[in-house]
């Protein structure tokens, strides 16, 4: 096979007569794998017996023809041939030598490779166990905000029905002034004057029997009505001006119970109270 | 003590809120008796009738027709507009805490409150007690606590 490394001209030689030397010769070489394949299409020509009509039929027909020529040129022919050999051997040596380095080489560098790799998908194994915690984590954190915001937004809307509910109590300006309701007031006052006038005047003012003549409860117009209009029950008449008092007192009284009101009802008396209560504490409880 | 005295300005704007809303709300369910007024206006002159005859004057029937015949009208006047006070005060005004007043009999004159409706030149009515109030008058109850005087009440007083 190494014959395949030397020029042709030298190989046909080696095909030749000294064949069994070149086979003794060359069988360590043999032992090298990586240079068969490399020299495997040469290496037939080496294999091939002297004896083989296919190519070294001119050179046997040559020898047949000429005796003599082969016996004269032996010698040197062998000596060339090992010099040739022997140089073919160095170099094939050589070359197979720088052939190991390389593939020395590409071994450390694959080799190098490989660790680099293996580091690298260490370290992308890391990161991805890492990341996969990291994920974990903030698919926490995403399920915590999701509930805080479903707490945040069924509070809203507790907050958004309150405030409609609250929106009856905001303050509005004041459709009135003080002013308006002090005038309101002085109006009824003239009213109530008016009337009181108006009763004493067209009202009977004899006194058919001396009081007490009928009992009615007390309360703040009685107690009116006994102070101006009952002293005099001696009298056949009543005084005009003081009916009229008496009459424009307990007006004012009615007209205060229901200007202060809070309802025709009787329930509508606990309001008071209550308002009381809700000025000083803002709630009803 | 003092804050309880004095409520803080939110809580008297949540009690006029309420006092309005529920003013509002109970004379509406009185409003459904359409005949509130008559009936008002009735039980108004039937006392007015008792007072009289108390005193000797008519017996309480008479008195009843008599007032009913000449002041019906003026009184069913009177207590429209002593609702459309109560109105006012109750239901519309929300910012101001408004109160009518009278003072009663009894109580000794304060001229920071009242007014003698039949004051004389010179004469001071210190001392003197109340009869009646012919006048009524009007008030703001304050936030900070305490009342201011809007208008004063007219009154009629004893003489010592």
């Amino acid at each position: 096979m190494l014959t395949d490394l030397l020029p042709r001209p030298i190989a046909w030689i080696l095909g030749g007569a000294q064949e069994p030397q070149v086979k003794k010769t060359i069988e360590p070489l043999q032992q090298t794998p990586p240079d068969s394949q490399v020299l495997e299409p040469s290496s037939e020509m080496a294999r091939k017996p002297p004896n083989d009509h296919t190519r070294t039929s001119g050179d046997n027909s040559r020898s047949a023809r000429n005796p003599e020529h082969g016996r004269h040129e032996g010698r040197p022919q062998a000596a060339s041939s090992t010099t040739a050999q022997r140089y073919g051997r160095d170099r094939s040596r050589s070359r197979l030598r720088e052939h190991s380095h390389k593939l020395a080489e590409e071994h450390e560098a694959l080799v190098g490779s490989h660790r680099k790799l293996s580091e690298a998908h260490r370290a992308v194994e890391t990161s991805l166990s890492e990341t996969q915690i990291m994920c974990k984590n903030q698919q926490q954190v995403i399920d915590t905000l999701k509930e805080k915001l479903r707490s945040a937004s069924v509070l809203l809307e507790t907050r958004n029905q309150e405030l409609k509910v609250a929106k009856t109590f905001l303050s509005k300006e004041d459709p009135f002034s003080t002013f308006d309701v002090v005038q309101s007031v002085r109006d009824l006052n003239s009213e109530i004057m008016q009337t009181a006038a108006h009763l004493a005047e067209n009202l009977p003012l004899k006194r058919i029997r001396a009081p007490p003549a009928v009992y009615i409860p007390e309360g703040p117009c009685k107690s009116i009505f006994v102070s101006l209009v009952s002293p005099q029950g001696s009298g056949e008449e009543v005084d005009a001006g003081l009916l009229e008092l008496a009459l424009q007192g307990s007006l004012a009284v009615y007209m205060h119970w229901i200007a202060n009101a809070w309802g025709f009802h009787q329930a509508s008396g606990w309001c008071d109270e209550i308002y009381s209560k809700v000025c000083e504490t803002g709630t009803l409880s | 003590m003092r804050a309880h005295f004095n409520p803080p300005s939110e809580h008297r704007t949540v009690a006029s809120n309420w006092r309005a809303l529920t003013r509002r709300t109970l004379f509406n369910i009185d409003s459904s008796q359409q005949d509130l007024p008559h009936l008002v206006v009735n039980s108004l002159i039937e006392q007015l009738a008792g007072l009289l005859s108390s005193c000797g004057v008519g017996e309480p029937a008479d008195n009843t027709d008599n007032i009913r015949k000449y002041a019906a009208d003026k009184l069913g006047s009177l207590f429209t507009a002593a609702r459309k006070l109560n109105k006012m005060i109750g239901e519309n005004v929300v910012s101001d805490d408004l109160m009518v007043i009278v003072i009663g009999e009894g109580h000794l004159f304060d001229g920071e409150h009242m007014e003698d409706a039949y004051a004389r030149g010179g004469v001071k009515p210190n001392q003197r007690v109340v009869i009646c109030t012919t006048d009524l008058g009007l008030c703001e109850r304050k936030r900070a606590g305490g009342e201011k005087i809007l208008l004063k009440s007219k009154v009629v007083l004893r003489d010592n």
